[in-house]
């Protein structure tokens, strides 16, 4: 397929909208676009229109058919993205070799970054709607948690995969400020212990209701988890990594991003943070020593004998010239 | 301190780690095994107790360990420290605008851009901004209301040198 031309604004709600879309360096949050084959079965449409909703309002379904195959030829895949500027797609298909698949793309400046197939277990799959406690408000940030081992393998897998893609697409838009009446769901990812060999553990997706109580004798609350839905259980199918090239230029951190290093400020062992200031040259003519009957100016000494005899008394701390002075700094 | 019902069930290896940015929560310890339970509800009872530790875990963190302000609108909002799990970025990062040609001539001379200065001044006797210059201006303020007039042909150029401004053409027509 043809690249997308490129346009050029002729008014200013054009030029907003490009700018919008363009590369920036604090991003927007992630659009998802969820995509369909042309089979899929009812348990993979139930599915997708439950996390189409959880996602909302970062989300876009299309219900018309495509006759793509991802990892063979993701170019339309990229077209979509670039169309609707959405830069994670989730794919649902289902045939006899792979029933029930989501395919979870994840894109970078419009090309496929990393693919990862998800089979749906048919028997544990739940919906919303089967659930009677109620939902959370459409739009918030999720709270999220990972359980299980596989997740935290150093070695880069399919659940590490799964992890970073899980993560991009539910957090929702990077805020700094959440409201505590927000915090009304969470979604919770684990992953089954290695038991057999050559068979994949299944990762668990469940989506729970926080409910807090007032705890006795504490400041913080006790809380309580209500299932919402969806509940599903997935195999892990095909994966296809990134490209490390590409996966290097993606994890680039633009320069207003990179933490700096401030100069002369240190963390000691115990967790203090400690400074150091540069005091100036000290003015050490005019110093007061200690007084002593013997040490007294007598009238007939001339004074530069004086000011020798004051030099040897050996309780002086000062760093030579101008010297660094520790502080302690308040936080 | 927690009471301990508010703490853990059952203390875990692993110590869970919390990403408050992304209100990320991970449980690194293995997940008890789900083919020893009997019964699909076991399994679910299972997964309900691992995250409603991670939920505790992440409610805590975030009421301990995050600055929290009440705003106007009474409600309560956390500020959250910036993520630390890194994502990959969306798009790449943008390359730095070309410099025109009179940035890179200013930047090789050193020319500095000048910030405007304004038309106006702060006045601490009034404790109010007046114009610098012109109609009720600063500079001709507390002036003369009164001026003699002056028949002597030697103080003729009194107002100008009074204010102290000779124009530059003034100056070479004179010299």
């Amino acid at each position: 397929m043809l690249p997308i031309r490129e346009i050029k604004p002729k008014n200013a709600r054009t030029k907003r909208f490009l700018d919008n879309k363009a590369p920036q360096q604090n991003e927007n949050a992630r659009q998802t676009l969820f995509l369909r084959y042309t089979s899929t079965s009812e348990i993979t449409n139930l599915l997708t229109t439950d996390l189409c909703s959880l996602k909302k309002p970062l989300s876009l379904k299309f219900n018309k058919k495509n006759s793509i195959h991802p990892f063979e030829d993701a170019s339309s895949l990229e077209f979509f993205s670039e169309k609707n500027d959405a830069s994670l797609v989730v794919y649902s298909s289902t045939s006899k070799k792979r029933p029930h698949c989501l395919t979870l793309v994840r894109f970078f400046g419009y090309k496929v970054l990393d693919i990862l197939e998800l089979l749906v277990q048919e028997d544990t799959m739940r919906t919303m709607s089967q659930f009677k406690n109620g939902t959370a408000r459409v739009g918030l940030k999720p709270l999220l948690s990972f359980s299980g081992s596989a997740f935290e393998s150093p070695t880069a897998n399919a659940y590490t995969l799964a992890k970073s893609i899980f993560t991009d697409m539910f957090k929702g838009e990077d805020v700094s400020n959440v409201d505590v009446e927000g915090l009304q769901y969470m979604m919770h990812f684990s992953v089954d212990e290695e038991e057999q060999e050559n068979v994949k553990p299944m990762i668990h997706l469940r989506c729970y209701l926080l409910r807090t109580k007032r705890a006795p004798n504490s400041t913080l609350p006790k809380v309580d988890v209500e299932e919402m839905g969806p509940r599903a259980d997935f195999r892990v199918g095909r994966v296809q990594e990134a490209d490390p090239e590409m996966w290097k230029e993606a994890m680039k951190k633009p320069k207003s991003q990179e933490a700096k290093t401030k100069k002369n400020i240190e963390t000691d062992i115990i967790g203090d943070k400690v400074g150091r200031i540069h005091v100036g040259k000290q003015d050490l003519s005019a110093l007061q020593t200690r007084k002593m009957k013997g040490l007294k100016r007598s009238r007939d000494v001339a004074d530069d004998e004086d000011a020798f005899t004051g030099a040897d008394d050996g309780i002086l701390f000062v760093p030579e010239g101008g010297g660094d002075k520790r502080v302690r700094m308040e936080e | 301190m927690a009471a301990p019902e508010v703490e853990m069930q059952d203390a875990k290896p692993q110590p869970l780690a919390c990403d408050l940015g992304h209100l990320l929560c991970t449980d690194p310890n293995p997940l008890p095994s789900l083919t020893s339970a009997p019964t699909p509800a076991d399994r679910e009872a299972i997964l309900a107790s691992t995250a409603r530790d991670c939920a505790q875990t992440l409610i805590n963190q975030l009421l301990t360990n995050c600055p929290i302000s009440r705003s106007e609108g009474e409600d309560l909002q956390i500020t959250l420290p910036a993520p630390e799990y890194q994502l990959p970025r969306e798009k790449p990062v943008p390359k730095e605008k070309e410099k025109t040609k009179w940035e890179k001539f200013a930047a090789k001379k050193g020319i500095q851009k000048k910030r405007k200065d304004g038309k106006k001044v702060f006045d601490e006797g009034k404790g109010d901004w007046v114009a610098k210059y012109g109609y009720k201006g600063k500079d001709n303020e507390g002036g003369d209301w009164l001026v003699e007039v002056d028949d002597k042909p030697e103080n003729a150029g009194a107002k100008e040198s009074a204010r102290g401004k000779v124009g530059k053409k003034e100056v070479r027509k004179r010299g």
